[in-house]
């Protein structure tokens, strides 16, 4: 073979395999590639009992046809998660204004169950004013914790000073119980953009049903 | 021949300290991507001999890696993989792709290197220098300021360091790539002195 010949054969299969590992050069971090999977393939999530902060026990896949919004935390946490508390504050505030509250519900999971005990997660509700109805601060059982994250795809990580370090996000959960997308912690209005465009869409499937 | 079997020896030394120090060196992404990957590129680039260097030369038709071009552009691309921040998270989450790292940063990186790099022209050499450096630089700016983290294996401080680490490594081999050729004049000088000198004596 001439070396020009081997020479675009190797660029061809190079360029291909960045590109397909890449998916199209449009994920080169793993949380771009989560994010983009969970579009693409809108995975079932598990159907686990949750503690939440009153005690009772409540499913992650709604029965009622809610859309869940969920965030991972450890209220013990100092920083991040207090600050993701106050932008999901803000989404919950927003929620009730446009009147969505029977539509919609706000999840932070606690990934340290064993630390994050009822008292705990009824401290952390009242310092962001979850309202246990529209957001709810809720625990898995520890034995359902690591199936739980790997269907969310998220990683915790231990930092140096005993806490902990996730990929934080808000996960949107259609009303059959599908992820369907991720956004970036802070992004309340892209949320509520995402959660009216699901609502149409029921609307839509509705208003078509009816006519056929 | 001697030489060879020393050079296979300490390259499967090192293949095996980084399968051993393994959990140790991924711990963070400092050592993961400065040590570890630099090792297992050492560990291809020990296991050609000089002579092989030569492959195909001298067959003019049938020369596929003449001036080295197509088994530096396979280093390139094996390269260009290593670096997009999934492959390192995925080669921690995965076992298959853990043992993929294993085999293809020394056999697609170390082993095409040192076959391309003989056999490359000096303006070849100069460029991909150059541009060794300044990715070394870019990559260095992203680690050290992204508002993200890059690897969600790894704490965001832990990228900075990295970052630290490639600016180093950048600063370091721009120094040992160019001080060669400012002090090449004094050692020109004085191989045609010493030249001289011979030419003199035997006079």
């Amino acid at each position: 073979m001439s070396a020009f010949k081997a020479n675009i054969v190797i660029i061809l299969i190079g360029s291909l395999v960045l590109w397909f590992t890449t998916d199209g050069l449009q994920a080169l971090t793993s949380e771009g590639a989560r994010r983009l999977e969970v579009t693409k393939l809108r995975p079932m999530m598990p159907n686990i009992a949750l503690e939440t902060m009153s005690g009772a026990y409540i499913k992650l896949q709604s029965e009622n046809g809610y859309i869940t919004i969920v965030e991972f935390i450890y209220t013990t946490c100092p920083f991040i998660c207090q600050v993701d508390g106050d932008h999901l504050a803000r989404l919950q505030h927003e929620i009730k204004k446009k009147n969505l509250q029977g539509k919609v519900r706000i999840f932070s999971i606690s990934f340290d169950p064993l630390k994050d005990n009822i008292e705990e997660l009824s401290y952390y509700a009242k310092r962001h004013n979850a309202d246990g109805m529209v957001w709810t601060i809720v625990r898995p059982k520890i034995e359902d914790l690591p199936d739980l994250l790997k269907a969310f795809g998220v990683i915790v990580i231990s930092d140096e000073d005993g806490g902990y370090v996730h990929n934080s996000a808000m996960h949107i959960i259609d009303q059959r119980g599908n992820l369907t997308s991720i956004l970036d912690s802070n992004d309340v209005q892209g949320t509520l953009k995402t959660i009216e465009q699901m609502l149409q869409g029921v609307q839509m499937l509705q208003v078509e049903r009816i006519r056929q | 021949m001697i030489d060879g079997k020393i050079k296979i020896l300490v390259s499967s030394l090192i293949f095996t300290f980084c399968i051993l120090s393994r959990g140790a060196l991924e711990k963070l992404p400092l050592t993961h991507i400065l040590i570890q990957l630099s090792l297992l590129i050492c560990v291809g680039y020990l296991l050609v001999e000089e002579k092989s260097k030569k492959i195909g030369e001298g067959n003019k038709i049938n020369d596929w890696n003449k001036g080295g071009g197509a088994s530096l552009l396979i280093a390139i691309f094996t390269i260009a993989y290593w670096m997009l921040p999934r492959s390192i998270d995925a080669a921690i989450s995965s076992g298959t792709m853990e043992l993929l790292k294993f085999l293809t940063v020394p056999l697609l990186i170390g082993v095409p290197l040192k076959l391309g790099w003989g056999r490359a022209h000096p303006i070849l050499k100069g460029f991909l220098k150059a541009q060794a450096i300044s990715m070394l630089g870019v990559a260095a700016f992203i680690y050290i300021h992204a508002p993200i983290r890059i690897c969600n294996s790894y704490l965001e401080n832990a990228q900075q360091d990295l970052g630290y680490g490639f600016l180093y490594t950048a600063i370091a081999l721009s120094i040992i790539w160019s001080a060669p050729l400012f002090l090449s004049q004094k050692i020109k000088k004085r191989t045609v002195q010493s030249f001289k000198g011979l030419a003199y004596d035997d006079r």
